[in-house]
C-alpha cells in the first residue's frame, strides 16, 4: 500500500523530557492505524507534531510526499489532515453548526458558506447532534463534545484523520456505533490514525497498531501480534491492568 | 458562555433593515429640530461610532488593541496633509488618507502577530506614544509639531452655520451607515468566520485550516483604515484642526468603552454604545464638571460590564422582541 | 570633552536614578502579573497618585518628603488593595476583556480623580522640593546630588526589603509558588486570594515610591505616569513577564541606556529608546521571549 503519511525519526522534547524519541511511522491511504501507550507515552505529542502544533526537534514527516515539519498548522490542514483534540476544544462563541462549518470552509474542501452550512448540518445529523446545531457548544456534555470534535474532523474533507481518544466514556452501544462509523470511513478510503484506550475498538478496526512507551515505539504489528507481544504486555497492557484499566476521561 | 450576539450576527441578516431604521430615525430628527448643539453632538456620535466600529472589528478577530488612537490620528494627519499640501479635495483625501493607517495597521498586525491579550495590549498601548513622538519630532517639519495643522473643510465654503451643521450631520450619518453595512457583511462572510475562530481559539483555528496570521493582519489593516477614516472625517468637519493630542491614551480607550457598552463583536454594539455613552456624557456635563462626568461614565460602564457582560444591545433586542408581535431575530 | 569620565559618570548616575523609577514600576507590574496574570495598565496612574500624595503631605502639611514617601506608599498600597478586592477579584474567571476593561478604565478614573483633586496645583506642573534640592556631594570626579544619593539609597533599601520578603519568608515562598503555578498553589492550601491582594498592594506601594522619586527630580502632572508606565511595559516584556530579576535588571539597564541615548543623541530620543528596543525584540525574537504559556 502506498504510504500517505510517513514519519522518520520524529523527536520532540519539552525541557529535559523526551516526549518523542526517534519515532518512525507509516499510514497508508485507506488504512486504519491504532496508536496506543500509557499516559504520557507521547501519543498526543505525536499528533501535535504531525499537525504542526509542535515543531519536532528532529526527524521528518511527509504527507503525500510533501514535508510537513516546516509548515504552519493551517497549511497542513489544507493539505488534507484533520484532527480531534483529546480535550474537546470547541469554538465557544460559535454555534455548533458554525463549529462544524469551519473545517469545511477553511479546510482542503474550501466550500462556500452556504454549501458548508448544508453539509455541516448533514454531518451533525449523522453524529447525532442535528437537534442542537444552532446552540452554542456549552449546551453539550463531554460525550457530545467529542462527537462535535469528530464531526469537525469529518467535515473537513481530509484524507487523513488523527483521532485522539474520541471514544472515551462511551457506552457499549455507542462503542458499536463508533466502530461502525470508523469502518464506514475506511470504506470511503480515508486513512485514520487513532489514539484509543478502548481496546475493543482498537482490536476491531485497526489493521495495524503502534505502541509508544515513554516516547519510543516499542512495538508495531497487527492487533493479534500486539496482543501477544510480551514487551507490550509488560509495558502497556500489564500496567493498565494493574492500574485498573478501563476507559478513562481524557486529560 | 452564553450564546453570543457575535455568532448570531452572522446568521441573521437584518442589517439592511437596521440601516434603514437608523437613516429614518436620523432624518426624522432633522425634520423636527435643527438645534445646532444637538446636531453637533450627533455628528460626533456618527464619527466616533465609525471609530468604535473599527476597534470592534479588530476585537472580533481576538485582538484587543489599546493603541487605536494611532490609526485615528494618522488618518487625520494623512488626509489633512494630502488636502493642504497636495491640493487634493478633502472629499478625496478623506478616503485616500486612511490608506496610511491601513498600512500601519498591516505593519503592526504583522509585528504583533504572535501576541495576544495583555502582551498585545501593552505593545499597542506603546505604539500610540511612538507615533506621537514620530509625528512631533521626526516629521515635525511636515506636521507643525505641537501646534498642529488647520484642516480644510469638507463642505464648500459659504454655507450658513446651520447648513454646514446639517451637511456634516448627513455626511457623518452616511459614512457611519455605510461602515455599518460593510462591517456587518464582513462579519457574516467567510472572513468574519475566520476572525471569530481566531478570537475563540487560535490553535484550533489553525489546525482547522484558518490562516491565522493572514486574517489577524488583515483585521488590523481594515481596522486601521476605518479608524483613519473616522479621524479624517473628524478633522475635516468637527475639529477643523489636528494636533498631536489625538495620539492620547484617552482616545485609544474610548472605542473600547463604546463597544463594551453597546455589545462587543456585534456591528450594532459600537453604534449603540457610542450613542448612549455620548448622550449620557453630555447630560452629565450639564450638572458636573468634566472630571466628575468622566469618572461617573466609567463607573456606569463598570456596572454594565458587571451586570450586562454582553452590553446593551441584547437588552434592546429583547425589548424589541417583547414589543414586536412576533418573536423577531431568533430563528 | 564629551567623553570626560566625570560627565559619563554623571550620565550613568542619572540613568540609574531614572532607571530606579522604571525598575520599581516594572517590579510591581511583573509581581502582579506573575501572581494574578493581569497587567495593571493604570500603574502609571498609581505612580502619580503616589507622587501627588507625597507632594500634598509636603506642600500642605509640611511633612518632610522623605518621610512623606512612606506615608504615600502605604496610602497607595491600600488603594491597590482596594482595587484588587473590589475590582479584579469579582472579575476573575470571567472573560479576559473584562479584566482589560477594568485595567484601562482605572486609567481614566485615577487620572481624572487626580486632576480634579489637584486642580490648583497641576495648572502649573507640581514638583516636590526637598530641603536638599541644591546640595551636592563633591566626589572629585563627579558632583552627586544629595537627592540622588538618598533616592538611590531609599530605592535599594526598599528593594532589599522586597527581596527579604520574597525569598526569606514563608509568605514570600507562597507568593512565588502562586506565581509559578496558581492552581497547584491553591491545591496545596495557599490562600491565593490573599496573595493577590498582597501582590497588588505591594505593586501599588512600589509605584508610589517610583512616583515620589519621579516627582522629586521632575515636575509632574496627573498625566505624567503614562510614558514611564509604557517604558515599564517594554521592560517587563523584554525581561520576561513574571520575572522579578528581569524587571530589576531590565529597569536599571533601560534607565542607563535612556540616559546615554539622551546624552549622545538628544532629548528627542529619550522616549524613543524604549520603543526601538521593543520593536527590535519583536522583530528579532518574536517567539521565545513572548510565547505565552498555554
Ligand atoms: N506542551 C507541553 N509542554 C511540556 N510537556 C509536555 C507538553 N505536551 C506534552 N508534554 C509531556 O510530554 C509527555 C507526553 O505527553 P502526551 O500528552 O503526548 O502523552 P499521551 O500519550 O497523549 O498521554 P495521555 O494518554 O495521558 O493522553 C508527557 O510527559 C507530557 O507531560
Ligand atoms: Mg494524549
Amino acid at each position: 500500500m502506498a504510504s500517505l503519511l510517513r514519519g522518520r525519526g520524529i523527536t520532540k522534547s519539552f525541557g529535559g523530557l523526551l516526549a518523542l524519541d526517534r519515532v518512525d511511522l507509516e499510514v497508508g491511504a485507506g488504512e486504519v492505524v491504532g496508536l496506543i501507550g500509557q499516559n504520557g507515552a507521547g501519543k498526543t505529542t505525536l499528533i501535535n507534531a504531525i499537525t504542526g502544533v509542535h515543531r519536532p526537534d528532529a526527524g521528518s514527516i511527509t504527507f503525500d510526499g510533501q514535508e510537513l515539519t516546516r509548515l504552519a498548522p493551517d497549511r497542513i490542514a489544507r493539505l488534507g489532515i484533520a484532527r480531534t483534540f483529546q480535550i474537546p476544544q470547541p469554538f465557544p462563541t460559535l454555534t455548533i453548526l458554525e463549529n462544524a462549518m469551519v473545517a469545511l470552509v477553511f479546510g482542503p474542501r474550501a466550500s462556500g458558506l452556504a454549501e458548508a452550512e448544508a453539509r455541516a448540518r448533514t454531518i451533525l445529523e449523522s453524529v447525532g447532534l442535528g437537534g442542537k446545531a444552532d446552540l452554542p457548544p456549552d449546551h453539550l456534555n463531554i460525550v457530545e463534545l467529542r462527537k462535535l470534535e469528530l464531526a469537525r474532523a469529518l467535515a473537513s474533507g481530509a484524507r487523513l484523520l488523527l483521532l485522539d481518544e474520541i471514544n472515551a466514556g462511551l457506552t457499549a452501544a455507542e462503542i458499536q456505533e463508533a466502530i461502525a462509523l470508523i469502518e464506514g470511513l475506511r470504506r470511503q478510503g480515508l486513512a485514520i490514525l487513532m489514539v484509543e484506550h478502548v481496546m475493543r475498538v482498537i482490536l476491531r478496526v485497526c489493521e495495524r497498531i503502534i505502541v509508544l512507551h515513554f516516547g519510543r515505539k516499542i512495538a508495531e504489528g497487527t492487533p493479534r501480534e500486539i496482543a501477544g507481544d510480551p514487551a507490550v504486555i509488560t509495558a502497556y497492557l500489564g500496567a493498565r491492568r494493574a492500574a485498573g484499566g478501563g476507559d478513562r476521561a481524557g486529560r | 458562555m452564553a450564546p453570543t450576539a457575535a455568532s448570531r450576527a452572522r446568521r441573521t441578516p437584518p442589517s439592511l433593515g437596521i440601516a434603514l431604521g437608523m437613516v429614518a430615525g436620523a432624518a426624522l430628527l432633522l425634520a423636527v429640530t435643527r438645534e445646532l448643539f444637538l446636531l453637533q453632538v450627533l455628528t460626533f456620535v456618527f464619527i466616533f461610532a465609525i471609530y468604535a466600529q473599527s476597534w470592534n472589528l479588530v476585537a472580533h478577530s481576538g485582538q484587543f488593541s489599546l493603541g487605536h488612537a494611532t490609526f485615528l490620528g494618522l488618518g487625520g494627519y494623512a488626509s489633512i496633509l494630502l488636502a493642504r499640501n497636495l491640493g487634493l479635495p478633502p472629499a478625496v483625501s478623506l478616503f485616500v488618507g486612511p490608506l496610511l493607517p491601513a498600512l500601519v495597521g498591516l505593519g503592526i498586525g504583522r509585528l504583533c502577530v504572535r501576541l495576544r491579550e495583555w502582551y498585545l495590549g501593552m505593545v499597542t498601548f506603546g505604539f500610540t506614544a511612538i507615533t506621537q513622538l514620530l509625528v512631533v519630532e521626526q516629521f515635525g517639519w511636515l506636521t507643525n509639531r505641537w501646534d498642529g495643522l488647520e484642516a480644510p473643510r469638507l463642505l464648500p465654503a459659504g454655507l450658513s452655520v446651520e447648513g454646514a451643521a446639517v451637511g456634516n450631520y448627513l455626511i457623518g450619518l452616511g459614512l457611519m451607515v455605510a461602515t455599518y453595512l460593510a462591517v456587518a457583511s464582513l462579519m457574516r462572510s467567510r472572513t468574519g468566520l475566520a476572525f471569530a475562530t481566531i478570537h475563540d481559539n487560535e490553535l484550533v483555528a489553525g489546525v482547522s485550516g484558518v490562516d491565522v496570521r493572514r486574517y489577524r493582519i488583515l483585521a488590523m489593516g481594515a481596522g486601521g483604515y476605518l479608524a483613519g477614516l473616522a479621524g479624517a472625517l473628524n478633522g475635516h468637519t468637527l475639529t477643523r484642526h489636528i494636533s498631536p493630542g489625538v495620539f492620547g491614551i484617552e482616545d485609544s480607550i474610548w472605542p473600547l468603552l463604546y463597544s463594551i457598552a453597546g455589545g462587543l463583536r456585534t456591528p450594532e454594539g459600537p453604534i449603540l454604545g457610542t450613542l448612549v455613552v455620548r448622550l449620557f456624557w453630555e447630560l452629565m456635563l450639564r450638572r458636573l464638571g468634566g472630571f466628575e462626568s468622566l469618572i461617573t461614565i466609567v463607573l456606569m460602564l463598570a456596572v454594565i460590564v458587571r451586570f450586562f457582560p454582553q452590553g446593551l444591545y441584547p437588552l434592546v433586542l429583547r425589548g424589541v422582541a417583547a414589543v414586536g408581535a412576533r418573536p423577531a431575530v431568533r430563528r | 570633552m564629551i567623553l570626560d569620565p566625570g560627565v559619563l559618570l554623571q550620565v550613568l548616575i542619572w540613568g540609574l536614578v531614572i532607571g530606579s523609577v522604571y525598575m520599581l514600576l516594572a517590579t510591581g507590574l511583573t509581581l502582579i502579573f506573575g501572581v494574578m496574570k493581569v497587567i495593571n495598565f493604570a500603574h502609571g496612574e498609581l505612580m502619580m497618585t503616589g507622587a501627588f500624595l507625597t507632594f500634598l503631605l509636603w506642600h500642605a502639611l509640611g511633612l518632610h518628603p522623605y518621610l512623606g514617601v512612606f506615608v504615600s506608599m502605604a496610602g497607595v498600597g491600600l488603594l491597590g488593595i482596594a482595587v484588587e478586592r473590589l475590582g479584579f477579584r469579582p472579575l476573575r474567571g470571567t472573560a479576559k476583556i473584562n479584566e482589560i476593561f477594568l485595567s484601562i478604565a482605572l486609567i481614566l478614573i485615577l487620572q481624572n480623580a487626580l486632576a480634579r483633586a489637584f486642580i490648583p496645583y497641576f495648572r502649573e506642573y507640581a514638583q516636590i522640593r526637598t530641603p536638599y534640592a541644591h546640595r551636592v556631594f563633591d566626589l572629585g570626579l563627579l558632583n552627586l546630588r544629595y537627592d540622588f544619593a538618598i533616592l538611590l539609597g531609599l530605592t535599594w533599601a526598599v528593594m532589599l526589603g522586597l527581596y527579604l520578603l520574597l525569598f526569606r519568608t514563608e509568605f514570600g515562598r507562597e507568593m512565588r509558588g502562586t506565581s509559578q503555578n496558581r492552581l497547584a498553589a491553591a491545591l496545596m492550601g495557599i490562600d491565593v486570594g490573599r496573595i493577590d491582594t498582597a501582590s497588588f498592594g505591594i505593586g501599588a506601594g512600589l509605584a508610589a515610591l517610583a512616583g515620589s522619586l519621579y516627582g522629586i527630580i521632575n515636575p509632574f502632572s496627573p498625566y505624567s505616569g503614562t510614558l514611564p508606565a509604557i517604558k515599564a511595559f517594554a521592560v517587563i516584556i523584554l525581561g520576561g513577564l513574571g520575572s522579578i530579576r528581569g524587571a530589576v535588571l531590565g529597569g536599571l539597564l533601560y534607565g542607563v541606556v535612556e540616559g546615554f541615548a539622551t546624552f549622545f543623541l538628544g532629548g528627542a530620543w529619550r522616549d524613543a529608546t524604549a520603543f526601538i528596543l521593543l520593536l527590535l525584540v519583536l522583530l528579532v525574537r518574536p517567539e521565545g521571549i513572548f510565547r505565552e504559556r498555554a
